[in-house]
Order: structure tokens, then C-alpha cells, then sequence
């Protein structure tokens, strides 16, 4: 249940100590979450993190495989990632920003949502480590990728979620044939468990023993967001937040690109996004905390619903040492939040995505990011997965049928519109 | 099962005022779970028993009987590590009051590092 690397290993942040690789998330000194350290130094010297060596690799996330934890012999055919990155003219101009860009993790590929960038560098590691079983809590997207690519790689797969979870993401998770238990608990409920279970079975869970290497997969997203940018950072990031490990991976992203000389070193602003309702991390960047106070998640955002997030204390501070800051939005504004880039950009992304447009518009309104910096929206789910959240937002999913003719069309648009249409007689 | 009673400090309470107490006659003792990374102090006991009447006391009684499970969650200030979880019953301590909270007969306290899913 170990391999050795010559250049990445885990490596408690706290008190220093490596590990080498072994399914561990812990440092069992310290009790800090332990991360995979890079020798940098060796990287450069392989020449395979360069803009050439990328630039002629495949289009997803393998093209980075040289700083990511993916072990010798791994022959990845998933093609994860690789997301568009889209200037949205649109909704900037809806919210006073000059150079808006969403970076579409709703398109990821397999399972649309960010997850399965993370989910594929677990599952390989988990392959080395000799897991036959995997899993993972989760609040509905980890399911779903890891359902899916547990499938592809032969690997059975059980999985915890809270037991309200959004049906589309239960379904989209038994659909794989994995073994789905629904926990009778909010999100920090499952995860507990997960832990104890971690600790008995001989299972891998992707976001408990293997965690350090599930959450590398994240730093994709950061270095997408680089290179479509022409080899260049952002001035900001906004970004959702729930275990709060996304944002700082996009922020670690950065910094090997700038320590391998890949982009100008520049500062990047980051901003957190969450739920009202689930806001423990936000309150702890507005309050000043170094710590994070737990709460009781209760918003429709359920994939940003982790009342005590363990990266959430790290993820705040960051957030402030670059200047950036965390803001929260209520369950209404979620959905408008939906409903706008859906609107403007025509990207339908899920409840999450709602919370970060929400968010991102806020931020432009009290004037913290000015309107003509670089700023990347990160959206990391799609709206086909919780289309519950806009029951009742459209009249026509009830509306009556009209019989095929002319005459009524004219008047039913007549009704919708309030007013009589003579585009008829400007055809004649 | 241990049990952490023994040697555990107990408070005098014939004074005619009652001091307050750390330690009291649970009829059923609180039970403490303890995940596999912290057996290496415990002997390998994966769950001891004790007569806490709430956390600080808990702590202590911990400190006296397991020094070195006591340095594993603590640091250096003699503060619970900020990478550890106490659950009641289910329940995050820090729902329930945190330090203040009166341990119940019978309740299950389990010791958990944190880590968590999601994004």
C-alpha cells in the first residue's frame, strides 16, 4: 500500500514531516491534512512542465500529468477537462465588468461537473495503492464521477450521500451500477462516517485516505484557466467554496506556473464564494479568523452544503494574504444568479454556479473588483442536476397546448406578449 | 474496556457549598471512540470509558492516565489541536456548547480528525 517517486510525496504542512505515498490524509503528529509536495527543481529538469512540452500533449487534463501525483506506469485514457474558458460579454456588461471570462467546468467530462478531474487523479493512485473497492461521501457530483470512473476502471464503487440529496444526482450516480447508501444526516454527518469507515475497511475513499491526491487534480483547473488565457494570470478569481480546497489549489496552480516560469509573476486576487446558508467560510474571511466557526448547512446550494469544512481555515486565510474576500449570497439570489448566466451567456449551470454568479455580480457592485481587471468566474456544475431548484420559476412547463394553427398562434402570442405581433403583414 | 476513573482527581463535596465539579457519578459512564490512528497510546483500546463530567475534565482525565494520547491532540499551548473533531452522540460538541456542554449518562464521545469532502 505504498510507491515511491522521485519527484511528488505527501508532506504535512504543519509540522513538516514527509511521508513518501501511502493512502494517508493526516498527519498522525500533528493531525493536519498532509498535501503532495512537488520537487520542483527535478520537474524543471525533466523539461515535461514547459509551454512547448504541454502544448503538444493531449487536450485535457494528461497534458499536465508531469505535476500531477499520477503514478509510474498509469496510462490515463479519460479525456478530463480541458473545459472552455468563455468571455462573457453578456453578463459583464449586466454587472459593469469589461473583462469577465467563466471558466465551464459544467461541460467536464464525464460526469459534468469539476470533480471529475479529481475523481481521475484519486482513482489512479488508488489503482496503485491495490484498492479493489472505492468511494467517497459526498453531496452529489464526487458521486457521480466517482461512479462513473470507477466503472471504466473496473473498480466497484460505494458511495455515502445525505439522504435529501437532488434525485438527478442520485440516479446519475446508480445509473454506473455503484452501490449508493443514503445516509440519514447532512453532509458532516456522512463524511464522519466516511472517516470511521475509511479507518476499518480496506477501501479507497477519494476524499478521505486518498485525499491529498484527489485534491491535486483541482490544480487543473488553475492551469486551464493559465494557458487559454494566453500563458497569463487573471487579476481575480472567484470561485465556490464548500470543503474550501478548490480555491487554494487554483492558487497553488498559479504558483508553480510562475516558480516553473511559465507566466510573469503577478499577484491574483482570490474571492470565495457560498450559500447563506452554509457560509462557515465567508464568516470566517469577513470576521477576520484564522479558524472556522462549524454551522448547521441549510441552503438548495447541497454541493457548497459542508457545515465544517476542514480546508476551510486555510482557504481563509489565503483568501486574505492576497487581498481577496468572501461573500455570501442567499438562496433567492441563487437561483437568479442561475437564471442570469443562463440567460446571458447561455451556460446552464447548477445551484453552485448560481452562488458564484450571485457572488461575482456582488463583488463588481460594492466596487472590490474594478471593471476593468481580468476576472475569472469559476463555475463547477451543471443546472441539468438540480433543476429541482427552479420549480415554479417558469409558467410554461404547465402551460396549455395550443391546437397547430395559424389563427391561434397569432393569439397566443398576442396573450404572451400583451400586445398583437404584425410581423404577418410585414411578410406579405 | 479501561476505565480512566482510577486515579482520576476527585473533588472533595462535603463542604456545606458545593465546589464545582469535574467528576461525577454517571450511572452509565461516557464512552470515548477513538480512531485507529491514536490506539498506539491507548494500548490498542479503541474505546475507554469515563466519569468526565465535561470536556476540560475529559482532557484531564486523559492528561493523567494517556500522556502521550494527551500530547497527540493537544498542542504545544495545552490547546485541543484545531485538526481535531469531538462529536456527542452524533452531534459536534461545538453545537452543544463546547466546553460547557454536561456530559450524559451513557453519552458516546468520539474523537474524530477532521477532514472533509467537497470543493
Amino acid at each position: 500500500m505504498e510507491y515511491s517517486c522521485q519527484t511528488y510525496q505527501l508532506k504535512c504542512n504543519e509540522c513538516g514531516r514527509t511521508f513518501g505515498n501511502r493512502p494517508l490524509s493526516g498527519c498522525p503528529d500533528c493531525l493536519a491534512p498532509l498535501e503532495v509536495h512537488y520537487d520542483l527543481e527535478a520537474i524543471r529538469k525533466t523539461g515535461l512542465f514547459t509551454r512547448a512540452a504541454i502544448a503538444s500533449g493531449p487536450f485535457n487534463i494528461w497534458r499536465y500529468a508531469a505535476l500531477l501525483p499520477i503514478p509510474a506506469g498509469f496510462e490515463p485514457d479519460l479525456p478530463v477537462g480541458f473545459t472552455p474558458l468563455i468571455r462573457a460579454n453578456n453578463l459583464g456588461r449586466r454587472i459593469g465588468a469589461d473583462n469577465l471570462y467563466v471558466k465551464n467546468d459544467s461541460v467536464c467530462f464525464p460526469t459534468l461537473s469539476f470533480k471529475d478531474r479529481v475523481v481521475s487523479v484519486a482513482l489512479a493512485n488508488a489503482q496503485a495503492f491495490g484498492f479493489t473497492t472505492v468511494g467517497c461521501s459526498s453531496t452529489g457530483n464526487l458521486a457521480n464521477s466517482v461512479a462513473a470512473q470507477a466503472a471504466r476502471l473496473g473498480l466497484k464503487a460505494t458511495i455515502l450521500v445525505p439522504a435529501d440529496l437532488e434525485p438527478a444526482k442520485i440516479l446519475n450516480t446508480l445509473v454506473y451500477g455503484a452501490r449508493l447508501i443514503r445516509i440519514d444526516g447532512n453532509y458532516d454527518h456522512v463524511n464522519r462516517l466516511s472517516t470511521q469507515i475509511a479507518d476499518e475497511y480496506n477501501w479507497g475513499f477519494v476524499n478521505v485516505n486518498l485525499r491529498p491526491y484527489y485534491a491535486e487534480g483541482s490544480k487543473t483547473q488553475g492551469y486551464e484557466i493559465a494557458e487559454q488565457l494566453g500563458w497569463r494570470l487573471p487579476d481575480n478569481i472567484v470561485c465556490p467554496m464548500a470543503g474550501g480546497s478548490l480555491i487554494r489549489k487554483i492558487r497553488k496552480a498559479f504558483n508553480e506556473l510562475i516558480a516553473l516560469g511559465l507566466v510573469e509573476d503577478k499577484p491574483v486576487r482570490f474571492f470565495g464564494a457560498q450559500a447563506t446558508g452554509c457560509s462557515p467560510i465567508s464568516h470566517s474571511v469577513r470576521e477576520g479568523w484564522d479558524h472556522i466557526e462549524p454551522q448547521r448547512p441549510s441552503t438548495i446550494a447541497r454541493s457548497l452544503a459542508i457545515g465544517n469544512p476542514a480546508d476551510g481555515p486555510a482557504a481563509s486565510k489565503m483568501i486574505r494574504s492576497t487581498g481577496g474576500w468572501a461573500e455570501d449570497v442567499s438562496d433567492v439570489e441563487v437561483v437568479s444568479g442561475m437564471q442570469e448566466l443562463a440567460e446571458t451567456e447561455g451556460i446552464f449551470t447548477e445551484t453552485a454556479g448560481g452562488v458564484t454568479t450571485a457572488v461575482t455580480a456582488r463583488l463588481y457592485a460594492q466596487g472590490r473588483i474594478s471593471r476593468e481587471q481580468t476576472t475569472v468566474v469559476c463555475i463547477t456544475g451543471n443546472g441539468l442536476k438540480t433543476t429541482d431548484a427552479l420549480a415554479g420559476r417558469f409558467d410554461h412547463l404547465d402551460s396549455r397546448a395550443i391546437r397547430p394553427r395559424l389563427t391561434d398562434f397569432a393569439d397566443y402570442l398576442a396573450e404572451l406578449d400583451g400586445v398583437r405581433e404584425n410581423e404577418l403583414v410585414a411578410a406579405d | 474496556m479501561i476505565s480512566l476513573k482510577q486515579g482520576a482527581p476527585r473533588l472533595a463535596s462535603e463542604t456545606w457549598e458545593e465546589p464545582p465539579r469535574s467528576y461525577k457519578e454517571h450511572a452509565i459512564p461516557i464512552k470515548i471512540i477513538l480512531p485507529t490512528a491514536f490506539l498506539r497510546h491507548t494500548d490498542g483500546q479503541k474505546q475507554l470509558t469515563s466519569d468526565a463530567a465535561n470536556l476540560p475534565a475529559l482532557i484531564a482525565d486523559i492528561d493523567q492516565n494517556f500522556p502521550a494520547l494527551s500530547t497527540q491532540i493537544k498542542d504545544e499551548s495545552g490547546k485541543l489541536r484545531r485538526f481535531i473533531n469531538i462529536y456527542v452522540n452524533d452531534e459536534d460538541i461545538r453545537f452543544l456548547g463546547g466546553e460547557t456542554y454536561a456530559f450524559q449518562d451513557g453519552d458516546e464521545v468520539m474523537l474524530i480528525p477532521s477532514i472533509a469532502g467537497g470543493r
